[in-house]
Formats: C-alpha cells, structure tokens, sequence
C-alpha cells in the first residue's frame, strides 16, 4: 500500500473518526503513551540504564580499594590490573576462555552449517519437525540439558556402556570432567545458535539462482561456493558471533562437565566475586575480557565485511 | 540442416504427465517460440532441454549428439529466467562473465566478452552496478547477456518479459529479437502470450495438456490451425460446430442449427465430415445496410466494448445460436453502432477457419 495515500488517510482519522487508522504506525504515532515509549530519548535511556551504566560500575568498581570483608573502599588504585598482570593462572584462564571460544566455533560451524542447510534445501515432509526439535532446545534449561550429558558421558554412562558391550574398550574411558567431555555439551548447547541464522539466509536462497549457476558451467561444488556459500554469509557470520561470544563466556558447561582444569574465566570470575568477596578484582577481570572479546569482535566483524556481505542481498 | 532435435520427450511427476511424446527439431541460428495456456509443460519442456529436469524417455540431440544424460554444466546452454536469477551479490561484470569464468577464460577474454555483450544490449558503463541497483528492464537484459556471453550451443528464455509493464514488453520484444538477430544463436522462447508467440518466433510450437498440437510457421498455425485448440488459443474468435459438405454452388459447412457456412476447401477434409468453425473477431464485418458476399448472418448489437483503438461488439445471431464478438478498428469518422442495433455480420469464405474437431 502507498505511504502517501495512508499518512492522508492518518490525518483526516486524527480529526474524524478514530476507527479509521490504517496502519499500525498510525496507530502508534496518534498514541501518546506509545510515542513516548518509543521516542529516541527514551532509548536512549533504555541503553544508559540496561547497559551503560552496569558497565559504569564494574569499570568504577574496578579501581576501587578492596576493604577486608569484602568492603568495597572507593580509594583509587590499580592493584586490581597490577595484579592480574602479575598472575600468569588468571592470564591463562582469560587466554583458555577465548581459545575454547575459538575452538568452539570451529567445531560449531561445520556441524551447524551442514544442517541448517540441509534444512534450508530440503523438501522433506518432516521439516517442520526437524526444526521443532533444534528450537525445542531452547525450551529446556541449559543446565538441565548439560546435567542430562553427565548421564551419558559418566564412567557407567551410555558411551561407555556401549564401547565396552562392543569391546573397543576393557575398563571405562573417563569422558566426563575432561576437555572433550566439556566441549561435547558446549558444541551440542550452541548447534542451535548457528542452524538457525544459517537456515534463515540458506533458505532465503532463490532455487533459480543455484540453478542459473549451473546452467552457466558450475559444478555443485562450484555452484555452493560461488553462489549458496556467499549468500548465506550472513547467517554464517550471525552464527559465529553467537556461538563465539556464548562459549567463550560458558559458565555451566565448564562447571558441571569440565575437570579443575578446564576452569573458564565466567566461573572464576563468579568465584572472586561471590566466595573472595573482591568485587574490585572480579569488576577488573570482567572488564579484561569484555574488552578482549570486543576487540576480537570488532576485528572479525571488519574482516567478514558484514556490509559487503549483505550488498545485493536485499534485491 | 537439423540443429536441435527433441524426440519423443516425456515427463511423468508421480501420475501426472507433465510432457507427452514431444518431438520437434529447431535449425541453426532459429527462433522458435513455445506458447500454451499454464500448466501445458512448456516449462518443464524447456528445463529438460536446459538439463534442470531429467526427462522420463525421449531423447534431445544437438548437432546429432545426444545429450539427454548430460547434466545442465556440461551442455552449453544459456536459460533466461522469468525472475532473471541475477546473482545478488555479483556485480553486473561478474553476472556476465560467469560462464567464462566457469570455463575458465582468461580475464582478459571475460573482459572482452562482457564489453561485448553490454555494448549489445546497450549497458555500457555498467560492469560494477549490483543487479539491484538496476531496472528491471536493464536487469532482463542483463540477464540476456549472462546466458550469451559464453557462447552457448542454444539459448533457452522461459517467458522473460512476464514480469516487465506492457511498453517495455513491446520495446523488449523487438530488442531480444535483435540480439538474437545480431548473435545468431538458436534461441527457444517459452511463453504464454500469443502474441509474443507469434511475432517472435520463425517458428512457434504450440503445447496443450502436455502435448504438441501444432509446430510450424506462426502464420500458418494462426490462418490454418490443426486443432480446434490452437485455433482457439492463438487468436480470438467465436466458435460453431457443424457438418462440412458440397452443395451446387461449392464447399460449405452445414451449421448445427442448420445455417450454411460458405468456406473454402481443404484437404484433409472430406463431405460428411463433423468440423468445429471458428470465425476471427476481426475478420468479421459489421453493417447496417446492404452486404453482398457469400456469408452474411442477420444479428443484434448485444453490448459494446470501447478500448481505444478498437470496438468489441457482442452482437447476438439467431441463425447460428451463439453470441459472435466482432473487433473493429474505431476510426473517428467511423460510425459506431449501439446496442440494439440490428445488423449484417459478414465474412469471406477465405477467412472462415474450420477444423476437424
């Protein structure tokens, strides 16, 4: 419908009968309540409130004296940094963060890519089930689905009742508490977070156009690569951000699956504030790694050419 | 000499018989135009030639070597899409030059071709724009000059101006019919315009139900249809059924409400012989006054259709019981008839087309 024949519509509404709006931004914009919620200030606000200033804090409290008892002494200092540039155990801890982060997302992204495709080709009968059971996910707590793999991966688990009823192993395999035992409930718990932005741009794909390509000389392979692979990149990009900023900051899976050392920084970090009762290191090791990761983002967002990627894609 | 040959194509989905035992062949450097109603698998025809759909049996030739197995990146066949099937993230360059690029030419020679081909459709100046930052008449012809620039055995367009507004489509037609002119490529247009069908192609296949009714000459198709389908299909007309016969005075066809039809003889048609007779809207003649000829039939102006350049007249006639539609040219000085006029249809017995039903 045309803009101009509904904002004509809109204003004679304003004057006459109320019944008569069209649109729902007509709607909106003749609602005082709904302008005010929705008006730039307010968002602004929103952003200072939600985000800017919990931020403020941790980076106040981050200078700040901490008091015997877990007092908070607003002296300023830079003990808490000096401090976490003098211990190696909590560098490493904030560099084996980020490569779990990394290595989850390398592992994330085939498996997720293979099947959000699949399931953004596919004319299967049983799609809709296929993709209830990735969002069904979402609807049972992540804790109680990493509790469920202690079940699987422990030593009278299910892996190792049937490795052993096959004879591939003599005695138990220790899986749970181990580095691969954590990443199988990082890598399970994220799938969905890259099926599902992967479907939306694969599915999005014209069939026309894959099959343009191969009219023109493209192989499968040639055609996914030139055609299907950039105009899901998008998705692909989506599901990296997701999955990398979820796992590196994975505070269940290493707690519950995970062995003393596959300690992540979310955990420690929970540790120093709540069992140390040092808000002022904890706020200052929390503002170590929301930079680094910002920084690692910011880098990645530039190189995958987000904007580059999404030229044309709106045709 | 012989170029593209279709033979005894066939194409079941499940029970359903999208394409029924079509042959025909296509000649070097030929237009051929492949018209029906939707659903009559022109289509599906045309995405069996491409090699996008495997054909149940039958067999596609070109040159005499048979590439029926062949997936579509092994012939070198150009498909025209209706909704183009740019390549979104490609610039107008890369569009083009991607079937050089699949062949792996040299930069050089892409760029060679793509100048080439922008220069023939009237796009230079284009290389970098992204399809959607073009019309959709310049992206129509882009996507013309994607399936030509790699020099293709045949090019395929599957109604390519359906999503164009009616000018463009008329100054399109004439400027795909000089590129293809102007490239020399046998060339295969499917579409559901008769129109289109019968001013572009050198020859026109028409498909019905998923069979081949007539192929051939467009003006022939048009003057002298096979099937009652394709004359009711290219062209309006009014249809009667009847009886062809000879009287003392020559052929006629004897109405089924009794009304002789005065026509002319045709070969494949014999006295006794039931016909279905098909009188073309502008054939037929209107007047209020004296009419001398062969065919004159007493009726009524029922209603009048005014569009401009022409009058459509419903005009009721007793004698064949049926409601003819007559289209006239609407000069200024002519004198239009109203409705409830009493009038004189005529036509030439030459003009009269008549089928075996």
């Amino acid at each position: 419908m045309s803009g101009k024949d509904a904002t004509g519509v809109g204003r004679e509404a304003v004057t006459g009968e109320r019944s008569t709006f069209t649109t729902i931004q007509e709607r909106v914009a003749a609602n005082d309540y709904a302008r005010w919620l929705l008006s730039p200030g307010l968002g602004l606000l929103w952003v200072f409130l939600f985000l800017f200033a919990p931020l403020s804090i941790i980076v106040l409290f981050s200078f700040y004296t901490s008091g015997e008892y877990g007092a908070i002494v607003s002296e300023f200092t830079l003990a808490n940094y000096e401090r976490f540039l003098n211990s190696p155990t909590y560098q490493f801890v904030i560099a084996k963060s980020f490569a779990i982060g990394v290595l989850t997302t390398l592992i994330v992204l085939p498996l997720g890519y293979t099947l959000g495709y699949y399931l953004g080709r596919t004319e299967t009968r049983w799609k809709p089930i296929l993709l209830g059971l990735v969002v069904v996910q979402f609807w049972v707590p992540i804790i109680i689905r990493t509790y469920a793999w202690i079940s699987v991966l422990g030593r009278q688990g299910l892996v190792n009742k049937l490795l052993l009823g096959l004879g591939v192993v003599n005695e138990p395999v220790q899986l749970l508490y181990t580095l691969p035992g954590m990443m199988v409930g990082l890598v399970v718990s994220l799938l969905p977070f890259m099926i599902l932005p992967v479907y939306s741009s694969v599915s999005t794909i014209d069939d026309d156009i894959i099959q343009a390509a191969k009219t023109l000389g493209a192989t499968d392979a040639r055609a996914f690569r030139e055609v299907t692979l950039p105009l899901s990149w998008p998705g692909i990009v989506s599901g990296i951000l997701f999955t990398f900023i979820i796992s590196a900051g994975a505070f269940i899976a290493p707690q519950l699956l995970g062995g003393p050392s596959e300690r992540m920084v979310a955990p420690v970090i929970a540790d120093v504030f709540l069992k140390d009762f040092n808000w002022p290191f904890a706020a200052a090791l929390s503002l170590v790694y929301f930079l680094l990761i910002g920084v690692a983002l910011y880098l990645f967002t530039r190189k995958a050419d987000l904007e580059e990627a999404l030229e044309g894609t709106s045709l | 000499m012989t170029y593209l040959e279709i033979d005894n194509l066939v194409k079941e989905f499940g029970d359903l018989t999208a394409v029924d035992d079509i042959s025909f062949t296509v000649d070097e450097g030929e237009f051929v135009t492949v018209v029906g109603p939707s659903g009559c698998g022109k289509t599906t025809t045309l995405r069996m030639i491409a090699g996008l759909e495997e054909p149940t049996a039958g067999t596609i030739r070109i040159r005499g070597d048979d590439i029926t197995a062949l997936p579509a990146y092994e012939r070198d066949i150009g498909v025209v899409f209706q909704d183009y099937a740019l390549f979104p993230h490609k610039t107008v360059f890369e569009n083009i030059a991607f079937g050089l690029k699949m062949r792996g030419e040299s930069e050089a020679r892409q760029e060679e071709a793509v100048e080439e081909m922008l220069r023939i459709i009237n796009l230079e100046g284009y290389e970098d724009q992204y399809p959607h930052e073009c019309s959709g008449g310049e992206q129509q012809r882009v996507a013309v000059a994607r399936a030509l620039a790699f020099d293709p055995d045949l090019v395929l367009m599957d109604e390519p101006l359906s999503n164009l507004d009616k000018k463009l489509r008329q100054s399109m037609r004439t400027e795909l019919k000089r590129i293809q002119r102007e490239t020399g490529v046998t060339t295969i247009y499917v579409t559901h315009n008769q129109t289109e069908a019968l001013s572009m192609g050198d020859n026109i296949a028409v498909l019905n139900d998923g069979r081949l009714e007539q192929f051939g000459d467009p003006k022939a198709a048009y003057q002298d249809p096979d099937t009652p389908f394709v004359a009711d299909f290219l062209g309006q007309s009014s249809q009667v059924s009847g009886t062809f016969r000879h009287n003392g005075s020559g052929p006629e066809v004897v109405s089924d409400t009794g009304t002789s039809i005065s026509v002319t003889p045709k070969d494949d048609v014999t006295d006794g012989d039931d016909v279905e007779v098909f009188l073309r809207n502008e054939l037929l003649s209107l007047a209020d006054g004296e009419t001398n000829g062969a065919n004159v039939f007493e009726g009524e102006v029922r209603n009048v259709d005014y569009q401009g350049s022409d009058v459509n007249y419903f005009v009721s006639v007793p004698s064949l019981d049926a409601t003819v539609m007559v289209s006239a040219t609407a000069g200024m000085q002519q004198t239009t008839f109203s409705e409830g006029t009493p009038v004189d249809l005529a036509i030439d017995p030459a003009d009269i087309i008549y089928t075996h039903p």
